[in-house]
């Protein structure tokens, strides 16, 4: 346990790190291949080294457009959440950071192809120069190569036009290098943040042109205008003593004429088996969006939430994970995420929907949440899953105590996750080791959850039931009131039951004093291992994890805080 | 699809543009490649632009973030008033900018991308549906081509009439659009920019020179 803990903190650096040196390592080697490589050595009296800056940029960049496709195929990475592997939660957790991967490989993209592009200016801008008149002595002669029928060229520019932007547009890299550079701007100037939030929709269309991009990135090298001596030509062309000689190419025996020939694309090698692994993943996504999903239930919450129970032919999930919901009637291209409310021992399962933008306020509009009027079920509209994705809560089950943060819609995860404690904690046949959860539900705004307080209520019934009155601790902390609330909560102080949520466990208001939290529960359990989980913003996550650090005690066996760092 | 705010797309597009323009110009002149001074207007261009596109407009609706410390270029750029608050100023202008820059190889990306900005600007002041007498960008600009051809033809057919089709072929096509009458040219320019004008631009009687 504790070595994976040290492991989980450290893996995604491990990670970073050990991408960044594969970078590294492939740009200097081929820097200093091209550098040293004797048929480049005539390319070079043209070009320089921006050839080796060029050509090294090249497959940095061919590497990272082979990985980045390959995190956002989201079955691919559910089927190997699927297999097991040692040390399974560190690993699984990295699997989530798929997003934050992808969006690093793109930043590598965009840093190697401005190396690329200004690299290939300057050998354009040579190129173009050494056709010129005022080029002299080897570099002259090295251009006129290919003038006459016998000679394979070295310059790719054979006239000297009067615009260099001509001769780039006259080349399939030329084109193909300039549409290329186009996609990725407009992929990235739509991804922002700002964008994505703004309009999710923008984001999502525009990133389609990323199939230009590969198409483009495929045929980029067809045209072979990296040319380097052949090696018949180098074994019959002694470089170190015929450069000098360029006027006596012709006449001498020991310096035939140099033969170039253009290096052959490799590209498509590089991103073939992820385009496509990538085609497969969206034609397994169009499969399941084609899977019948049954609506057995509808229940429209009073505050603007929905719930749906579905079922669909075998689905499984765990608590904690999420799925993703299209419906064609609405939009026949988004797929939005919601986390699962239900536990997987139920016979259905579940999400609740909140209406927070476009795509959601036409979802509860299209089910009927809005009017008064019953639906029938034949009339409701189609909805495809895809799913569920994300890491399971089940780490949960490994601790004898848990203490669960929730923060407003950070509750969603574990409702599923209270749902199934509940289920397992009423089959009689495996005791369980974990046996007592403290939850806390910090919320500005109570109405919105109100499906949660009635799951809580439900919960709290069915525990004194069963005997188990102490298993569950939960605090909800209320952090936003207007002043009638107050009033109203001040005059019912003394009932038995909370006057907002009808618990018997009252509601506090402001946040959570977690230097009193912890060392009341630390004093509870003077020697367990606690698990630590948390839904919700990043401030409130540093916060927590600071408490775990200065309440765990130095001695092994004392009590410890696990901080399980997850982004549901 | 819901509402896409387009023009947030284009002033995150039109501040790229601008760092590309300025990366491609300090390479050019850096390099003193041929016909290196568009490098230089490159950069002048682009640090105009960066500047220009870096406080971020206000949304429709919702919130809108920020970029840091905005509010000190935020006070310059309100000092232009309307020429930097309209967004049809802002594509036309972005246009222009960068035309220049397509003259040299370094900068073409950033001319493509400001080009593509300007559209996308242009492309956010199309109009949902017709308001009262307000008509679409499209079918004005549609008008107007319309317009112009109109009136090159009775132009042509005039010239027609007093010479000999050689002559006409002579005439090299830059020639014929300089000679349209000014006045055609300002209700043109009305029609484009004007919202909501209630009438049809009218076919001016074309003189010959």
């Amino acid at each position: 346990m504790m070595g994976c803990w040290i492991l989980n903190e450290g893996l995604s650096t491990i990670l970073v790190l050990l991408w960044l040196g594969i970078n590294f390592y492939l740009f200097i080697d081929t820097f200093y291949w091209y550098e040293e490589e004797e048929s480049f050595h005539y390319t070079r009296v043209i070009l320089g080294s921006t050839l080796a800056w060029a050509r090294a940029s090249a497959l940095c960049l061919n590497f990272n457009c082979m990985l980045i496709l390959i995190p956002i195929s989201r079955n691919l990475i559910s089927f190997i959440r699927g297999t097991s592997i040692c040390c399974r939660g560190p690993w699984r957790r990295q699997l989530d950071k798929n997003l934050k991967f992808h969006k690093l490989v793109a930043y590598g993209i965009a840093v190697n192809a401005t190396i690329h592009i200004v690299a290939h200016f300057f050998n354009l801008e040579r190129y173009h120069w050494s056709q010129s008149e005022e080029a002299q002595g080897l570099l002259a002669a090295l251009s006129k190569l290919g003038n006459t029928p016998n000679e394979s060229y070295l310059n790719p520019v054979r006239t000297f036009p009067k615009n260099t932007t001509t001769e780039l547009l006259r080349t399939i890299a030329g084109v193909t290098g300039l549409v290329i550079s186009l996609a990725l701007v407009l992929i990235m100037t739509s991804s922002t943040e700002f964008i994505r939030q703004a309009s999710y929709e923008l984001f999502w269309y525009t990133h389609h042109v990323f199939i230009i991009f590969f198409l483009s990135l495929a045929i980029h090298g067809t045209g072979r205008i990296v040319r380097g001596q052949t090696q018949d030509s180098l074994s019959l062309h002694n470089i170190t003593f015929c450069r000098d000689r360029y006027a006596e190419w012709q006449t001498v025996a020991q310096c035939p004429v140099p033969q170039f020939s253009g290096k052959e694309p490799s590209a498509w090698k590089w991103i073939l088996g992820p385009v496509v692994l990538y085609a497969c993943e969206r034609i397994i996504r169009f499969w399941r969006f084609q899977q019948e999903v049954v609506i057995t239930k509808v229940v429209s919450h009073p505050s603007g939430v929905l719930e749906l129970h579905m079922k669909k032919r075998g689905f499984k999930m765990a608590p904690g994970q999420y799925i993703l919901v299209q419906c064609p009637a609405i939009s026949s291209l988004e797929w939005h995420p919601f986390t699962l409310t239900s536990a997987p021992q139920e016979d259905f399962f579940s999400v609740h929907i909140r209406a927070a933008g476009d795509w959601t306020a036409a979802l509860l509009e299209a089910f009927g949440a809005e009017g008064q009027v019953l639906q029938e079920p034949w009339s409701l509209p189609r909805l495809a899953v895809d799913g569920p994705f994300g890491t399971a809560l089940t780490d949960v089950f490994h601790y004898p105590v848990c203490v669960c943060v929730a923060a407003g819609i950070g509750v969603t995860p574990f409702a599923a996750l209270l749902k199934s404690i509940w289920y397992k904690c009423s089959e009689a046949q495996t005791p369980l080791k974990l046996s007592k959860v403290y939850f806390y539900w910090i919320c500005r705004d109570a109405r919105a959850f109100e499906w949660f307080a009635d799951l809580l209520l439900s919960l709290e019934t069915r525990m004194s039931e069963q005997g188990k009155t102490h298993f569950l601790s939960y605090h909800i902390f209320l952090t936003g009131w207007d002043e009638n609330q107050a009033v109203h909560i001040a005059l019912h102080w003394d009932e038995n039951t909370d006057v907002i949520t009808g618990l018997k466990q009252k509601t506090f208001y402001g946040r959570p004093n977690w230097n009193n939290e912890f060392k009341q529960i630390a004093y509870n359990h003077p020697s367990s291992s606690i698990g630590v989980f948390f839904c919700g913003p990043k401030a409130l996550s540093r916060t927590l994890q600071k408490m775990c650090r200065l309440y765990s005690s130095a001695d092994p066996r004392g009590v410890h805080f696990f901080y399980n760092k997850e982004s549901f | 699809m819901g509402q896409i705010e387009w023009a947030m797309w284009a002033n995150e597009q039109a501040l790229a543009s601008g760092l590309i323009l300025i990366t491609g110009g300090i390479v050019a002149t850096a390099g003193r490649f041929t016909q290196w001074y568009f490098g230089a207007y490159s950069i002048v261009a682009g640090v105009f632009v960066c500047l220009l596109e870096y406080p971020r407009g206000k949304r429709k609706k919702g919130s809108t973030m920020e970029r840091w410390g905005q509010k000190y270029m935020t006070a310059v750029v309100k000092l232009f008033g309307p020429f930097t608050r309209n967004y049809y100023i802002r594509a036309v202008l972005h246009l222009l900018l960068s035309v220049p820059a397509g003259f040299l190889l370094a900068t073409i990306l950033g001319t493509a991308c400001l080009a593509i900005a300007s559209g996308i600007y242009l492309l956010s002041q199309v109009p949902p549906a017709h308001r009262g007498n307000c008509r679409p960008l499209a079918v004005r600009l549609l008008v107007c081509v319309h317009v112009k051809c109109a009136v090159l033809s009775v132009y042509a057919f005039h010239v027609r009439k007093w010479s000999s089709v050689s002559r006409l072929t002579d005439l090299p096509p830059a020639g014929l659009s300089f000679r349209t009458p000014s006045c055609c040219q300002t209700l043109m320019a009305v029609a484009l920019f004007s919202r909501g004008h209630p009438h049809a631009p009218c076919l001016p009687a074309a003189t010959h020179s």
